[in-house]
């Protein structure tokens, strides 16, 4: 595999990407997640390569900068690691297909596995690697572990509607969000966050269209998001109510939910959200209120929490500008992390465009997004 | 607001009319233009008096214990001038009243100056049966001898608090609050090695008050806003917060905010410490923040590029007080020692018994 052969085009678009995340021209999952997937939809079209092995060696090539860019954020990651698994299921697909073929020889002499057969005609029309399917792999004859080198025409044109249909999947995510928003809103409920999300966002337009609620906003500080959101809210005509983030436990004594967003979900069903959903979480289990997470299954990220993942920390000058440290506060310690931990235990619910589910199932959709042989990248 | 409460007012106000509903019981109303004008045509105040009401009004003075003793200089000064020919009792429990309600008016007084006015009252009591001359003594005297044990209680919360505070510590605090100083500055004093964490939050920035005090004295400060508490607390290992107040069922009323820095700590089990002098201490119950607070005017901010958007269904709410449940609070510091959240009934029935 040369990587020195790669279009300039190819190598432009990275070193394009990684100059915006780093100058912080976009930085919300959505964001990144698109951008990413944009750019591996370009790899897969204009690089040269033979089989999915080489495939999946040019986007890990690739992807290694890219996270390297920002190594704390699990989003770009996350893209990248649904992609190879993308490859993956499309090899296994095309492999099928193959395999299929062969079958319908051998169909008029073993009977049994003619049964197999239509059973993997019937499947190869869903985009999904079943355990069933790995079973009926023994049985045929082929090695569990494949090693991606076969070739096959239809692949590049595979993969990049796949990849396409995740981009389509990543878009429409609002609209499934919404959808849940009348199971979850009543009427007269006082509803609170923090921040700016869309994902919420789209979830109380849609109820405040058939209910009549009131929200309850923290400014979350030192972005002050939270201005905006209430801001927009009080658009769509809903009763909202900006308070400080000091006020936030005092408020919760009156609330009935607790609805976030968030930057990433992590393994064990916890969160990496905004700096001060935490305290939101832990003010609502004192008073027992529900806390639900609106979010894209794209956020979902196959990483565990550790100290590490949380060192990003946002300039601090939003906390004290140079000014006045330059003054009188000199020598002062400031801090200013961009995210929070809150635990799988302080969460009830997750909303996802995919259906809602509670914390401690998170694990089991990893399974659908994401290969255990992905993680070296 | 109760009719009553409203004809009672020294000031004319005007009601505000954008508040929310559910602190429909607290007092809101406009910041009047001028606090002289508004004044009722038929009531008269001592100036010394609306000079502070004033004061208060426009926050130059903050922070409970500050308040109380301006109120007991500014009760000398009107107890020195006072004239009456009326009876001696009469006369003056009318003007305490009239003195405590222009305050009231100005901004709402906390708990340790009802304690104040409470005590100042019983001591009326004892003036029944003396000259005009004599009453004014006896008076000023007490008022002498209360702002004494006030400073007395702070010097001895600071040693009791300072002993708390060992070499290698790091010490969480919120806003800024006057007796917390004094046992940081107290414990630094008595050479110990140790680093403060201030936490703060807007629209008052009252860290920063703090910061400027401790950087100088060569303390390590550092400097967070509150939603990075979560960041910050693994460092901590103890919280030291100030008290405008706490409530016979062990809450503590502070800083809005307080009640989240004190929740997360307790949450990872740091221990927190709020140091409070017993006259502060009052009867009342407290169950939520909302029960008791003050609604101070929205839209105070010192961000003006993010600003707030205008809109009939937005509505800022700005609160001065939070309560701390006294579940999350480890120890109360007082002069009489380190004592439990729940002991306080104690002090209070003893100080009523008293009285």
């Amino acid at each position: 595999m040369d990587f020195n052969k790669f279009p300039e085009e190819i190598i432009m678009a990275v070193h394009d990407f990684q100059v915006k995340l780093k100058r912080g021209q976009f930085f919300s999952s959505y964001e990144v997640t698109m951008q990413t997937l944009d750019l591996l939809v370009q790899i897969t079209s204009q690089c040269e390569w033979k089989n999915a092995s080489d495939l999946n060696q040019i986007i890990k090539h690739f992807g290694k900068k890219l996270i390297d860019t920002k190594p704390w954020d699990p989003i770009i990651s996350n893209a990248i690691k649904r992609v190879l698994y993308i490859i993956r299921e499309d090899y296994n697909i095309s492999t099928i297909e193959e395999t299929d073929a062969g079958i319908k020889q051998l169909r008029s002499s073993q009977a049994a596995i003619s049964d197999i057969g239509n059973l993997l005609l019937k499947r190869h029309t869903s985009k999904r690697l079943d355990i069933n399917r790995a079973g009926i792999f023994r049985l045929l004859g082929d090695k569990e572990k494949d090693d991606f080198s076969q070739s096959y025409t239809d692949l590049q044109e595979r993969i990049i509607e796949s990849i396409n249909l995740v981009i389509q999947e990543v878009e429409s995510i609002y609209e499934f969000v919404a959808e849940q928003a009348l199971t979850h809103i009543h009427t007269n409920e006082v509803i609170m966050t923090i921040g700016h999300s869309r994902c919420v966002e789209a979830l109380l337009k849609e109820a405040a269209e058939n209910r009549k609620f009131q929200v309850i906003v923290a400014e979350s500080m030192p972005s002050y998001a939270g201005r905006k959101f209430a801001g927009v809210l009080a658009g769509a005509g809903i009763e909202t109510t900006l308070i400080h983030d000091s006020a936030i436990h005092t408020m919760m004594a009156r609330v009935n939910k607790v609805i976030v967003g968030t930057h990433a979900v992590l393994a064990n069903g916890g969160l990496m959200a905004m700096a001060g959903t935490h305290i939101l979480a832990q003010a609502a289990k004192y008073h027992s209120v529900p806390v639900i997470v609106c979010t894209g299954l794209y956020k979902l990220s196959p990483i565990y929490p550790s100290q590490d993942s949380f060192a990003e920390l946002n300039s601090p000058s939003d906390v004290l500008n140079f000014e006045e440290v330059a003054g009188d506060l000199a020598h002062v310690r400031v801090i200013n992390p961009a995210w929070d931990y809150i635990p799988p235990d302080l969460l009830s619910l997750y909303i996802t465009n995919s259906g809602s589910y509670m914390p401690a199932y998170i694990y089991r959709l990893l399974a659908e997004y994401y290969h255990p042989d992905d993680d070296d990248i | 607001m109760r009719k009553e409460a409203f004809n009672k007012q020294l000031l004319n106000l005007e009601p505000y009319e954008g508040g929310l509903e559910m602190f429909s019981h607290l007092p809101q109303f406009k910041v009047p233009v001028s606090y002289t004008g508004a004044m009722r045509a038929d009531r008269s105040v001592h100036p010394a008096v609306v000079r502070l009401g004033i004061k208060y009004a426009k926050k130059k003075i903050l922070g409970s214990n500050a308040r109380g003793i301006a109120m007991l200089t500014a009760f000398k000064i009107v107890f020195k001038e006072f004239e009456t020919t009326e009876e001696i009792a009469i006369a003056f429990d009318k003007e305490i009243e009239t003195v405590v309600q222009f305050l009231e008016d100005c901004r709402p007084i906390s708990f340790g100056m009802d304690n104040i006015k409470s005590s100042l009252k019983s001591e009326i009591a004892n003036i029944r049966s003396m000259d005009l001359e004599g009453a004014k003594e006896y008076l000023i005297n007490y008022i002498d001898s209360t702002i004494q044990k006030i400073e007395q209680a702070d010097a001895l919360i600071t040693q009791y608090g300072a002993e708390k505070i060992y070499d290698g510590d790091v010490i969480l605090t919120y806003a800024c609050s006057y007796v917390v100083e004094q046992i940081i500055v107290g414990a630094n004093a008595d050479g110990k090695k140790f680093r403060v964490v201030i936490v703060d939050s807007g629209p008052k920035y009252e860290g920063k008050t703090l910061l400027k005090k401790l950087l100088p004295l060569g303390i390590e400060c550092s400097y967070v806003f509150i939603g990075a508490i979560s960041y910050i607390l693994p460092e901590v290992t103890k919280v030291l917060i100030g008290a405008n107040t706490v409530a016979s069922n062990g809450a503590v009323v502070s800083r809005s905010g307080s009640a989240i820095v004190a929740m997360m700590a307790h949450a990872r089990h740091t221990p927190v410490m709020v140091a409070c002098e017993t006259y502060k201490f009052h009867e009342r119950v407290h169950l939520d923040s909302i029960c008791y607070n003050e609604v101070e005017e929205p839209n105070t901010s010192q961000d003006n590029d993010k600003p707030i958007p205008s809109n009939k269904n937005l509505k800022c709410l700005s609160l001065a007080y939070d309560v701390i449940p006294g579940d999350y609070v480890s120890v109360v510091v007082t002069e009489v020692g380190l004592i439990p959240p729940t002991s306080v009934p104690v002090f209070v029935l003893r100080d009523l018994e008293n009285n």
